[in-house]
């Protein structure tokens, strides 16, 4: 009822003609009845990590009387981005996130540095990140966000149907040998599909990592603000082509960009494998009915991998928020990725932990002795962070939402040179707009 | 025109009018049955549910989701925008029909021509307005930038010029009578065509999508209609649960139409002709 | 035009005309008179005036100037782009491709929805008994809501789920990608619109057809003309004004499209079912160019300016009234 008294007040107002102006965020934090610093955090998290989640802001706000953090779910994350960029600058804006798009809010001041928080606290090692990570989230040479949910796209596959069609794991290593893989699989276990992907740009991102193939010049968008498209190169093309080709043989599966359509027949035993992230592997033990495993995606013939780069998102601060706020947005921030709360998380998503010690803890250790996919997942190689190229691109025009059109352009019978030679000619024109309009 | 012309064309017809109403129905029967069925049902890709009934989904729905909070809030963003369209449409139907005043032409066609200026066309700047009025998230926001409408002044004009004569003349006089003479006669003389716009535009608001989604970014007055759009894209969706909450959105809207029908036909239809 | 409506047109006339003979003190009157009728008029205005000049007109106005320009991510004007807005709309192949996509949907997605319509408001303009059943069951769709009635599509055109590649696999066809098969996509998005809009289009139709004289069919009968000679020579004539308003909104509606198409394919696949409300949506709202997207509300807006305008010519010629 106070709402719909609010709503009569507001038609009045607006009746008259009345312009309110907005209220800014004060510098004065928001307290609760017990003078605890609200804070408010903004996520992705749903479903089993979801629950996880809310175990860890449970966790922080029990484990001390200064700081309430209130968590809410927004949406995926470009739905979450979205909604963000919607109200910023408002009352209804979060303090703090759990996000990515890190060059645009950087080069619009949105946020504080995580580094400058970390500088001021003698408690936190910097160096205890893992490179990757640590590499991942760094801009200008600082640390921005801090690292939180790393995940990577593997392949899963169903280790029942892998060994009644005869198939050793170990040696899936190459294009040819998926295709193989994908072809036994439909021929000897019986499936619709030997394999699918979910079409997502996050996955091309991957494969092309593992290459040290960039998306963007200036290394990925990494050492300058990129002003180019490049994943039309040859690489782009093979591996866009290799993608094209399986599906062309009927050896994967089309079931659009939604992650459920696509888990939905590898449960029903229809599907041999699929590319998905590890954050979904606890949720997967959940759902599937037989035994899986997860290993990494594989690279041409000839090549060797240079390590996995590492999607997921991080915590990001925002400069709007009152002071005080940002430093209890920090605190939660730095327990959200103490080795402990990293180990549960990990062993409770599929996620892997962000700071080395989180392996030392017993909870992981257990987790991995008895979840197959999450040891594999564990174990694999990432990569080492030196290399921009492998890192995944940094730009305020998004490369992967464009991969994704390409991809259901070739799933159409597009040929991958000129779709793709026309998508990275229309980021290149997009990226120029973003630079002229933004960094000036 | 008769279809019907002996027993056989009877039979026909009967024929016919049970095949469409199954065609037409088809997507609501299959929502229904869906949301009766259990997860191990509806995996191995049942038709109908089994017997006895699983209502469990209905039960989760309301558990898992705020869903009661949903329909709340659209309930009340469409009572406050039909019954604030109604007031400010028919004051302007009656200025346009009652009123003799210089540049009420003009007005009135400025008014006709707003039909013109597609709603899409002013979502971004409405938006900005409104998060500058820092409203996002509020019942003002969802509902004031639609608190009038040229279609509704369009229908009520058409329904006050066919009132008497008589009714015309005596209104030229002003002042608080002629606000008493609105009140009185023209709005309870009108009742068949106010109940009209009415139902349309409790219909039209609950069902309202795009506006939604822009101005409420969380769940304290978001409308159920997002409230459906959000509980997809679980890691994996229980469709039977999400088929169950969609039936009770439709629902909601499905009895104002049973309720309404007969004056929604006769006033829209009465509209389109004397359009 | 009735007969009230001519009388009140001769009444303001007069109203307005300037009488011969006046004397100062009448004229001060009437002067009186016209000046707080306008007063008043404008009140009575008052609240559609000011939510018009707030929500549509500063906001038309506002758009407009805003195309002229490139945003930040804040959506802030920082660089004047002159007509570079507009030339990117018209010179990129996404823009183009919405386009095809909205007219194609339009096209796929009127003249069935009417046709469909008309037949059943013929059936349901029988005298049987239980037909206020039938009337009702067809009237449904009108209170589902975008969002509901997408849900349930996207259940029934589901990959693997999908009652459809269920029944479909029946008869030994293999499954059709209906929302992933861009050649598909836009027909699934069209079939789930039409399903939409057939509760109102039939609803007005059927409302129409009952003011329809009966007189004309009992000569017509008498006359052996057959049934579907009345549908065509009497009905669909007859009605044509309540047809031409129903593709009118139709047509609007097409164009507005946007909470199925958010539910059931987000505009792919491919760009296939990229109809303009949710390019621009995209481009304003997930892609942060709103200058870019200000241009294509303008561009949108002539479009539906001259669309009507056509409409209307060649539409009300044909139209036939009372």
């Amino acid at each position: 009822m106070k709402a719909l008294r609010k709503s009569v007040v507001g038609v009045a107002a607006i009746g008259a003609g009345a312009l309110m102006l907005s209220g800014c965020a004060g510098s004065e934090p928001t307290t609760d009845a017990e003078g605890q610093i609200v804070v408010t955090l903004w996520h992705s998290m749903r479903g089993n990590n979801g629950e996880a989640f809310q175990e860890i802001v449970d966790d922080f706000n029990d484990s001390q009387s200064e700081i309430v953090v209130n968590a809410s779910e927004q949406g995926m994350y470009d739905e979450a981005y979205t909604k963000l960029l919607q109200v910023v600058g408002t009352d209804e804006a979060p303090d703090v996130m759990q996000m990515g798009n890190m060059r645009e809010t950087v080069e619009a001041g949105l946020i504080t540095p995580m580094q400058e928080f970390i500088d001021a606290d003698d408690q936190f090692d910097i160096e205890s990140l893992q490179p990757v990570l640590r590499a991942s989230w760094s801009m200008d040479g600082a640390l921005q966000y801090m690292p939180q949910s790393a995940s990577t796209n593997v392949v899963f596959y169903n280790a029942d149907a892998f060994e009644e069609a005869g198939l050793d794991p170990d040696e899936v290593q190459t294009y040819e040998d998926f295709e193989e893989a994908a072809r036994t699989l439909q021929e000897e276990a019986g499936m619709d599909y030997g394999a699918a992907f979910l079409i997502d740009g996050g996955v091309v991102q991957t494969l092309m990592g593992l290459r040290g193939e960039p998306l963007l010049d200036n290394g990925n968008g990494r050492e300058a603000p990129p002003t180019e498209a490049v994943f039309n190169s040859s690489a782009g093309v093979e591996t866009m082509t290799w993608i094209q080709e399986m599906y062309e043989e009927g050896l994967t599966g089309n079931y659009g960009r939604s992650f459920d359509d696509l888990r939905q027949p590898w449960y029903a035993g229809q599907v041999g494998m699929i590319g998905d992230t590890t954050a979904a592997t606890i949720m997967h033990t959940q759902s599937a009915d037989f035994a899986f495993d997860s290993m990494p995606l594989p690279v041409p013939e000839g090549e060797t991998s240079a390590g996995v780069s590492t999607g997921g998102n991080g915590m990001a601060i925002f400069a709007d928020a009152p002071e005080e706020t940002q430093q209890a947005a920090y605190e939660f921030v730095r327990f959200a990725s103490s080795p402990e709360v990293q180990a549960r998380w990990a062993a409770n998503t599929g996620y892997f932990p962000v700071v080395e010690e989180a392996y030392d803890e017993q909870v992981l250790i257990d987790a991995m002795d008895e979840i197959p996919a999450l040891a594999s997942a564990n174990n694999q190689e990432l990569a080492d962070g030196e290399d921009p190229n492998s890192l995944s691109s940094l730009s305020g025009v998004s490369a992967t939402s464009e991969l994704s059109d390409v991809w259901e352009a070739l799933y159409d019978g597009g040929d991958p040179q000129t779709v793709l030679d026309q998508s990275a000619a229309e980021i290149t024109s997009q990226l120029e707009t973003y630079n002229q309009a933004n960094q000036n | 025109m008769r279809l019907v012309q002996g027993r056989l064309s009877r039979i026909l017809v009967w024929i016919a009018l049970i095949v469409a109403a199954f065609m037409t129905s088809f997507p609501l029967l299959y929502a229904i049955s869906a949301s009766l069925m259990s997860q191990a049902d509806f995996n191995a890709g049942a038709v109908l549910p089994t017997w006895p009934l699983d209502f469990s989904n209905y039960v989760d729905a309301f558990g898992k989701f705020p869903l009661l909070h949903y329909l709340l809030n659209t309930l009340i963003m469409s009572l406050i925008v039909m019954v604030a369209l109604l007031i400010t449409c028919s004051m302007a139907a009656f200025a346009f029909t009652f009123i003799r005043f210089r540049g009420r032409g003009v007005l009135f066609g400025v008014m006709l021509s707003t039909l013109m200026i597609p709603w899409e066309a002013t979502i971004i700047v409405n938006f900005q307005t409104v998060r500058d009025l820092n409203w996002l998230n509020t019942f003002q926001g969802l509902t004031v930038p639609s608190l009038a409408s040229a279609f509704g002044i369009f229908l009520l004009r058409q329904a006050f010029r066919t009132l008497p004569h008589e009714l015309f003349e005596a209104s030229q006089i002003d002042g608080a009578s002629r606000f008493r003479f609105f009140v009185s006669m023209v709005v309870p003389l009108s009742r068949p065509m106010l109940a009209t716009l009415a139902v349309y535009t409790f219909i039209n608001t609950w069902n309202k999508y795009l506006w939604p989604l822009l101005v409420t970014t969380d769940d304290r007055v978001r409308t159920v209609q997002i409230g459906l759009r959000s509980m997809q894209g679980e890691a994996t969706t229980q469709w039977p649960m999400v088929m169950a909450a969609t039936v009770m959105v439709m629902a909601a809207t499905t009895i104002v139409l049973v309720l309404g029908q007969r004056q929604l036909k006769a006033g829209l239809a009465a509209g389109a002709v004397k359009g | 035009m009735t007969a009230v409506d001519t009388k009140a047109r001769r009444a303001r006339s007069t109203g307005r005309a300037q009488p011969p003979h006046e004397s100062p003190e009448r004229r001060r009157l009437r002067r009186r008179r016209e000046w707080r009728n306008l007063l008043s008029g404008l009140a009575y205005l008052s609240p559609v005036l000011v939510i018009f000049a707030v929500f549509l007109f500063y906001p038309a106005i506002k758009a407009g100037w805003l195309s002229f320009f490139n945003t930040n991510v804040r959506g802030l004007p920082t660089v004047f782009a002159g007509l570079g807005n507009y030339i990117a709309t018209l010179t990129s192949d996404g823009f183009r491709q919405s386009l095809v996509a909205t007219v194609s949907f339009a096209v796929m997605v009127v003249p069935t929805t009417m046709a469909i319509a008309l037949c059943l408001a013929v059936l349901a303009n029988e005298k049987l008994r239980g037909m206020a059943f039938f009337r009702t069951v067809y009237a449904l769709p009108l209170a589902i809501s975008a969002a509901a009635a997408a849900v349930v599509w996207r259940l029934i055109f589901h990959p693997s789920q999908g009652i459809l590649n269920a029944f479909l696999g029946i008869f030994g066809i293999s499954p059709v990608g209906w929302v992933t098969d861009p050649n598909v996509a836009l027909i699934s998005v069209s079939l789930t619109t039409i399903w939409m809009h057939l509760g109102f289009t039939f609803i007005v139709l059927l409302g129409g057809m009952q003011s329809l004289p009966t007189e004309l069919y009992e000569s017509a009968s008498l006359d052996g003309a057959g049934r579907w000679r009345q549908l065509r020579n009497i009905t669909v004539p007859l009605l044509s004004p309540v047809l031409f308003f129903v593709s009118i909104v139709l047509v609007i509606d097409s164009f507005q499209s946007f909470g199925q198409i958010d539910i059931l394919t987000q505009g792919g696949p491919a760009g296939a079912t990229n109809l303009i409300v949710y390019e621009i949506y995209q481009n304003a709202f997930v892609h942060r160019q709103v200058g870019y997207a200000s241009a294509q509300t303008v561009i949108l807006f002539l479009i539906v300016v001259v669309l009507s305008a056509v409409q209307f010519r060649f539409g009300e010629r044909k139209v036939h009234y009372q």
